[in-house]
């Protein structure tokens, strides 16, 4: 083991096992999605053309299914160590990516709107995502994927505690 | 004397200038053309008349209706905007919205006396985008009547005689473009681009005229030396020159002063630009310098001003000058964070990979290539990007550096555009750090100091890992501390080990010195949170004895009167007290007492929840509020709302209070009361399948601690101290008296349970270093 340690501290909380479920079936999706694409590109553009037309015919076909092992099998699994969060006494923090990770640290008298987000998919998990958004374009911390109540009460809590330390330098 | 915000419209004229500049017209350009091109031109010249005609009547027909449709109104709270051709819409942009205000005069609004006027507005909300409001084609002294009254948020009278004659602020003069700076044009990148612009838009005219309107010329033949030779000096030539032109067109006589609180730049020959921003909204500057510049010494510099949308035009500051000028200038706006510090050499070693793989990969193909079919030339190519990567990764090294000062900081980065921000501490709303699969590898991180200004974001590049946090916190402020691995875990924590480090939740971390991170309470803490502890045993001297060898804890007797309440210090801060007072009934064990806003409130909560009220809620002196509460499962604890006291002092260290978890056969029972009572949520342990765990969570999310079901177990609440040694502390213990089975290794780190000599039962637990 080479790797060093993780250049900041870790989010105290692990998002709920729901969401490797919610990720899983992103992924089912999005390979079908990319399989019918495939399949039609097989099926439409004749073998004979010329050009790249031969060579895409095989590789992508391997290509989709290598993505699909990749973001059924493994990915939602890595992500679901990866990413972490927390909220400490003055501020929200994250971590998230699977390959490259992010940090993403915002001091709560810094938040200017804090938003619950429950996509249609998320709902048939019970999830929610909580976004803190700042002045800064760059600044924004996202919580995917808290169960539904959590994510509702983390905002309320934000959006309160945000009011009584609001700080208007920036 | 405010004018009534009845709406004003713009100059009549505005619709001749319309007219000709084709402003409202231009949209059907692009129909007409393949419209002319399919028709073709005809023989006669009737068509281009009548198609002449026509399109300027279209032109007048457009301005005219859009100059009716438009009016503006400043009124004392807000600008609002009237217009649309065929649906009305109004516009109000409140005042203290209002960013900066541009007055523009492009050659033929000077013509016909005219400016424009250009309102900046930051956005509402986060809806991200930001607004402009402009109005075109007011007189001049209009234009600087509103300038005036938007920006001083109080309408003055427009004054009749021209701008000049009002008393204006002491000005003072930050920098005056020299004529000489132009020679520094032909070096910049983007000026560069203005001749190439109107080169290829020569082209496009060309290529978009009918066939038979095109010049002809026989092709030269460009195999002659001496062609393309000439042909690389016109070029050069017209590089120069255009570059030079289109830099003395934008930036002429570019002055820029301050004004009472606004800073103000004027610039421009043909399109006369004035743009101002208040100096209070800016938060730094950025100084850029590309790869010619740098030759030369000369650079540009920006400002970062907060709310101000198309930042790189508006936010410019010094277009082009010498270095050491633009230097003075950003100090002036911002103080000096120092010289920059150089990034590790695994910064330099990644630079150079980066810079050099793309050539490797290239001559890999290149070798192939000329095995395969003798095609050499990929190779060359290959070979000599490879070679050139080095250079270039040396100089994207040589570009990255940091420094932190007392209330600014800096990072550079970038080799074609080399670019320096100077920031204020106090504009960094958040942190973003980044590593990747390679820079873990490296144990470098990029990490981005987000500011809601200017681009949003400015990075410190592969910086050493173990000196992130410390940079963030130095350029920021105590709250990124979040960030250092130490922060409220004296150990670097793992992932389980963070879990189990938040047993005591919010605590705020200090450095002593010696840097050793402590974790110091100063306030009352949630409610719910574990915030006391407390023993009663039938022999205090000997409790003394046994715990303070154990914990090193220091002892502050309480006087008779109290019944000897005594309280533990660790390096004199309050961890835990212990008292001679005792119920033989109920045994000795280590009383906790949980944290309440409102002790009467929560006990009445418990006592619906099914719990038994053992002391009803009574003050402690001026200290505080507490009560004892025994739940349905039969474990008892205590509620403590702070007042002078506000429960231990430090947690989370060798020696204090790390974890407390109900035990109980009956974990049901007690998940239903302490959510209720506290609303804590509960989740499952997922490091611990196989036990029936259930972690609390106060509503913010916090975990305070944890109920764990044991069959054949006496309900009770467990405590854990954190210690720095396990097995030393063990040995200790059996050697005060105490006794234990011994130290394992549990999932979190190394535990053990340890029976005081009066039957008392707590654990200790040294979690794992990195």
């Amino acid at each position: 083991m080479t790797t060093a340690p993780p250049p900041v501290r870790e989010p105290a909380w692990s998002l709920p096992r729901s969401a490797i479920g919610l990720w899983v079936t992103e992924s089912v999706i999005s390979s079908v999605v990319l399989g019918l694409a495939v399949g039609a590109f097989l099926l439409f553009v004749p073998a004979d053309a010329g050009g790249l037309v031969p060579v895409l015919r095989r590789l992508l076909p391997i290509a989709v299914a290598g993505y699909a092992v990749v973001a059924i099998a493994v990915r939602p699994w890595l992500k679901h160590r990866v990413y972490r969060w927390e909220i400490t006494a003055d501020a929200a923090y994250t971590r998230t990516g699977w390959l490259t990770q992010t940090w993403t640290l915002v001091p709560i008298s810094r938040i200017q709107t804090v938003d619950v987000t429950r996509g249609v998919l998320q709902q048939v998990f019970g999830l929610a995502s909580v976004a803190v958004l700042t002045a800064s374009s760059q600044g924004t911390v996202r919580i995917w994927h808290l169960e539904h109540v959590v994510a509702q009460r983390v905002a309320d809590d934000l959006a309160h505690r945000a009011q009584q330390v609001r700080d208007q330098a920036t | 004397m405010s004018p009534e915000p009845t709406g004003r419209r713009t100059s009549p004229r505005i619709v001749l200038v319309h007219t000709v500049t084709f402003r409202q017209a231009r949209q059907f350009v692009p129909a007409v053309i393949p419209l002319l091109a399919a028709t073709g031109v005809g023989d006669g010249g009737t068509t281009v008349i009548a198609l002449v005609i026509g399109v300027t009547l279209l032109s007048l027909a457009t301005a005219a209706l859009s100059w009716w449709r438009f009016t503006y109104a400043d009124g004392p709270t807000a600008v609002v905007v009237t217009r649309g051709l065929l649906s009305r819409s109004v516009r109000t942009v409140p005042l203290d919205r209002i960013r900066g205000v541009e007055v523009e005069t492009p050659v033929l609004h000077r013509l016909f006396g005219l400016v424009r006027v250009r309102i900046d507005a930051a956005a509402g909300g986060v809806t991200g985008k930001d607004e402009e409001i402009v109005v075109d084609g007011v007189p001049l002294a209009e234009g600087d009547r509103l300038r005036t009254a938007v920006l001083t948020r109080r309408a003055t009278p427009a004054p009749t005689g021209g701008g000049s004659a009002e008393a204006e602020p002491a000005e003072e003069e930050f920098a005056r473009f020299d004529p000489h700076w132009l020679l520094y044009a032909p070096l910049v990148g983007s000026y560069l681009a203005v001749p190439l612009a109107a080169v290829g838009a020569l082209f496009r005219l060309v290529d978009e005229l009918p066939r038979r309107f095109r010049p002809e010329f026989d092709g030269p033949d460009v195999f002659d030396g001496r062609v393309i030779g000439l042909g690389i000096l016109v070029v050069l030539l017209l590089l120069t020159v255009g570059s030079v032109v289109g830099a003395a067109l934008v930036n002429w006589r570019f002055r820029l002063v301050r004004r009472g609180g606004s800073l103000i730049a004027v610039r421009g020959l043909i399109t006369r630009r004035h743009t101002e921003l208040e100096i209070d909204r800016i938060r730094g500057c950025t100084l850029s310098e590309g790869l010619g510049m740098r030759l030369v010494g000369a650079a540009r510099v920006s400002a970062l001003v907060t709310g101000l949308g198309d930042a790189a035009r508006r936010g410019q500051l010094l277009p082009l000058g010498p270095r050491t000028k633009a230097w003075e200038l950003v100090h002036r706006l911002v103080e000096d964070p120092g010289p920059l510090a150089p990034h590790p050499p695994a910064a330099r070693r990644r630079r150079l990979v980066r810079a050099v793989t793309p050539g490797l990969l290239l001559t890999l193909a290149g070798a192939v290539a000329t095995l395969t079919d003798g095609s050499w030339w990929v190779l060359v190519v290959g070979v000599s990007l490879t070679a050139l990567g080095v250079p270039l990764g040396l100089g994207r090294y040589a570009s990255l550096g940091h420094a932190t000062g007392a209330r600014s900081f800096s990072v550079r980065s970038g080799w074609l555009v080399r670019e320096q921000a100077v920031v204020e501490r106090r504009a960094v709303v958040g942190w973003r750090v980044r590593q990747s699969f390679f820079q873990r590898r490296a144990g470098l991180a990029t990490v981005m100091a987000c500011v809601g200004a200017g681009a949003g974001g400015y990075s410190a590049v592969d910086l050493a890992a173990d000196e992130v946090a410390t940079f963030a916190a130095a350029a920021s402020g105590p709250w990124a501390d979040t960030l250092a691995p130490s922060a409220g875990d004296p150990l670097p924590a793992g992932p389980k080990a963070a879990k189990l480090s938040e047993g005591a939740a919010s605590v705020r971390c200090t450095r002593e010195e010696g840097s050793v991170a402590m974790s110091e309470v100063h306030e009352n803490q949630p409610e719910g949170t574990p915030t006391w502890m407390d023993l009663g045993v039938p022999d205090l001297d000997r409790a003394m004895e046994f715990y303070g060898s154990i914990f090193g804890w220091e002892f502050d007797v309480g006087p008779e009167e109290y019944g000897r309440y005594t309280t533990c210090l660790l390096k004199g801060r309050r961890v835990a007290a212990m008292s001679p007072q005792f119920d033989p009934s109920a045994g000795v064990f280590w009383n906790v007492y949980l944290a309440t806003d409102d002790c009467d409130r929560t006990v009445e909560k418990a006592r619906e929840a099914g719990g038994t009220v053992l002391v009803e809620p009574m003050d402690v002196m001026e200290q505080g509020r507490m009560a004892i509460v025994r739940d349905p499962v039969g474990a008892q604890f205590g509620l403590w709302q702070g007042r002078a006291h506000t429960g231990a002092e430090v947690v989370n260290e060798p020696g204090a209070l790390v974890r407390n978890d109900l035990v109980t056969p009956t974990p049901g029972p007690a998940r239903e009361f302490y959510a209720q009572v506290f609303g804590f949520t509960l989740d499952g342990n997922e490091d611990m399948p196989e036990a029936d765990f259930t972690f609390l969570r106060r509503p913010d999310g916090h975990e305070v601690g944890g109920i764990m079901g044991a069959p054949g177990s006496v309900s009770g609440w467990q405590t854990t101290f954190e210690v720095a040694d396990t097995d030393d502390v063990v040995r200790r213990a059996r050697e005060a008296g105490g006794t234990t089975e011994g130290a394992k290794d549990f999932l979190y780190g190394r535990l053990a349970t340890i029976t005081d000599p009066f039957g008392a039962q707590f654990s200790v637990i040294t979690r794992p270093a990195g």
